[in-house]
């Protein structure tokens, strides 16, 4: 089943890859395929960050270790989106803007986040209780989405950028372009589900040999 | 000025860092599944194996 999950999720990839280097250039855009990498990859990592809080607001109420480990996956998942978003931003920003990093709110905004991220990894392994762990990375991932939704959302409307918002899935681009660009966060959304899966299974697992072992 | 398939080429490596990056999950889940199996199978039934 897992195989075939595979299978899919890598034709389905493959197919959004062969259509993106297919599909006419857009005007005024270099490097135009990285339309369906780099915007899909940045809109998955706040559905990760989404989900780092679900998890986390949930194991505040029912206190199921389960629920803490999904949370802490999906921000480390969360943190390795964003780096990828970052990375190809910079060198699509070196294309169209002329430099990689120049300090664009949106660039500011990712940076503020991927600091707030790699911090959380720094809290969680600084206490060793595991239910203080737990309470405490449960409300830091919930004040680090609504920084993460001010610093990448509400900043880059209210200061001047370069960076454009919701172009392409508004009603202003081609029906391929806004067709193959959701197809890819579609894409996208299920490498992180099936990492999600298969990295919360892992913890169980390296938790349960502990046990055994001990 | 960077050239644009130097862009490109950075994403597709990237894209199929995901995928390796998951059949590593994929590999690791497997080989400790394994090792529970056989810290929790009964020792004559390890033997007999």
């Amino acid at each position: 089943m897992v195989t075939l999950w595979f299978v899919v999720l890598a034709l389905w990839m493959s197919v959004v890859i062969y259509e993106a280097f297919s599909l006419p250039p857009i005007e005024g855009l270099a490097a135009h395929p990285v339309v369906y990498f780099h915007p899909p990859v940045a809109m998955v990592t706040f559905v990760i960050f989404l989900v780092t809080t679900f998890f986390g607001v949930r194991y505040l109420r029912l206190k199921s270790p389960d629920d803490d480990i999904k949370s802490w996956k999906a921000a480390e998942l969360g943190l390795l989106f964003a780096t990828l978003a970052t990375v190809t931003g910079a060198f699509w920003s070196r294309v169209n803007w002329g430099s990689y990093w120049s300090w664009d709110p949106k660039q500011t905004g990712i940076f503020v986040v991927l600091l707030i991220y790699t911090a959380y990894g720094a809290l969680r392994s600084s206490i060793p209780d595991p239910d203080r762990r737990g309470r405490l990375c449960a409300v830091y991932a919930m004040i680090g989405f609504i920084s993460a939704l001010f610093f990448m959302f509400v900043l880059p409307r209210v200061l001047p950028s370069l960076h454009p918002n919701d172009a392409l899935i508004g009603r202003g681009s081609a029906r391929p372009v806004r067709l193959l660009f959701l197809g890819s966060a579609a894409g996208f959304l299920g490498i992180f589900f099936t990492m999600f899966s298969l990295s919360v299974r892992l913890e169980q697992i390296k938790t349960q040999i502990k046990e055994l072992k001990s | 000025m960077t050239h644009p398939m130097t862009v490109m080429a950075v994403c597709l490596v990237i894209w199929f860092g995901l995928f390796g990056y998951l059949v590593y999950l994929a590999c690791r889940l497997g080989s400790l599944e394994k090792q529970v199996k056989s810290l929790t199978m009964p020792k004559d039934e390890q033997d007999e194996r």
